[in-house]
């Protein structure tokens, strides 16, 4: 039971992985359309003030298709039996713990503490303060933490079970290659402009 | 059935057969006969290959038989295949 949490890419089959990981894909990407969020980076969640239908779910598209491509060239120079549709599973599946966090801002509670925070953070506003608004984001950033963090375990352990990779060498590789796929995934979502 | 042991529980090193004998006639053979490399990986290890053998060399029905996805039953396997290679290489030298 433990696995399924820590590394589900060495239980289930990818067939399976990328089923299950693009329904939830699909249906996450529809409540970051309802709840006003846009995902435009392999590790970015943000507010916008008008989501079109089909905005998240390319954001999602593109986040797991730069992904999956560098990683998957990643994973080639590393062991020359990596296959794509394993690196594909990963970067479906490892995206999904950061998908319970759009659901925080039902009734777009969250939005409304952010805003309050900017409002008050200037010196004329600071007695608008709100200690409720701060609890929120306080809380909503140590979840964003907590996901991200489990996000990144999960991509390194199915990239790991993807290419066999031992040692130190990998781990430094795979670091780069998330902060470039990080940057270009972002380049690519702004510079289409969808 | 007992478990063969093939690492020396005292220094850590490799054992080697130094007694073989008849199950019939009790006759006994000493001397100083390595173990052939199948027998020098350790009881996963060869429980293993003997399920690939038997699923026809199939990786995939292995996973499925196992529990285990692809990857990680190819992963296996060529961990293997590595220990294979050193220890033959080992016994060559």
């Amino acid at each position: 039971m433990n696995n399924i949490f820590k590394n589900p890419f060495e239980i289930y089959s990818e067939n399976k992985l990328i089923i299950f990981g693009s329904l939830i894909t699909t249906l996450f990407s529809y409540v970051a359309f309802l709840l006003y969020f846009r995902m435009d980076g392999l590790m970015d969640i943000h507010f916008a003030d008008q989501v079109l239908i089909h905005q998240p779910l390319l954001d999602n598209f593109i986040n797991i298709l730069t992904c999956s491509i560098l990683l998957y060239a990643l994973g080639l120079y590393l062991n020359k039996k990596t296959r794509f549709i394993d690196i594909l599973a990963t970067s479906i599946i490892a995206r999904v713990p950061l998908y319970p966090l759009l659901l925080l801002n039902i009734n777009n509670i969250l939005k409304d503490a952010s805003k309050s925070m900017i409002e008050s953070s200037t010196p004329e506003n600071i007695e608008h303060f709100s200690p409720e608004a701060l609890t929120i984001t306080l809380i909503f950033a140590l979840l964003a933490l907590a996901a991200l963090v489990w996000y990144m375990i999960l991509l390194y352990k199915g990239f790991k079970t993807a290419t066999n990779s031992k040692g130190n060498k990998p781990i430094a590789l795979f670091i780069i290659m998330v902060l470039i796929i990080e940057i270009t995934s972002k380049f690519l979502i702004h510079s289409l402009n969808y | 059935m007992k478990k063969l042991p093939i690492i020396c529980p005292s220094c850590d090193h490799s054992l080697r057969v130094s007694e073989l004998s008849c199950t019939s006639c009790e006759t006994k053979i000493s001397g100083a006969f390595k173990l052939p490399v199948l027998l020098q990986l350790n009881t996963e290890e060869q429980h293993f290959i003997l399920q690939f053998v038997i699923s026809g060399g199939s990786l995939k029905k292995m996973a499925e038989q196992l529990n285990r996805s692809y990857p990680t039953v190819r992963n296996i396997l060529d961990d293997i295949i590595e220990k294979v290679k050193s220890l033959n290489t080992t016994d060559h030298e």
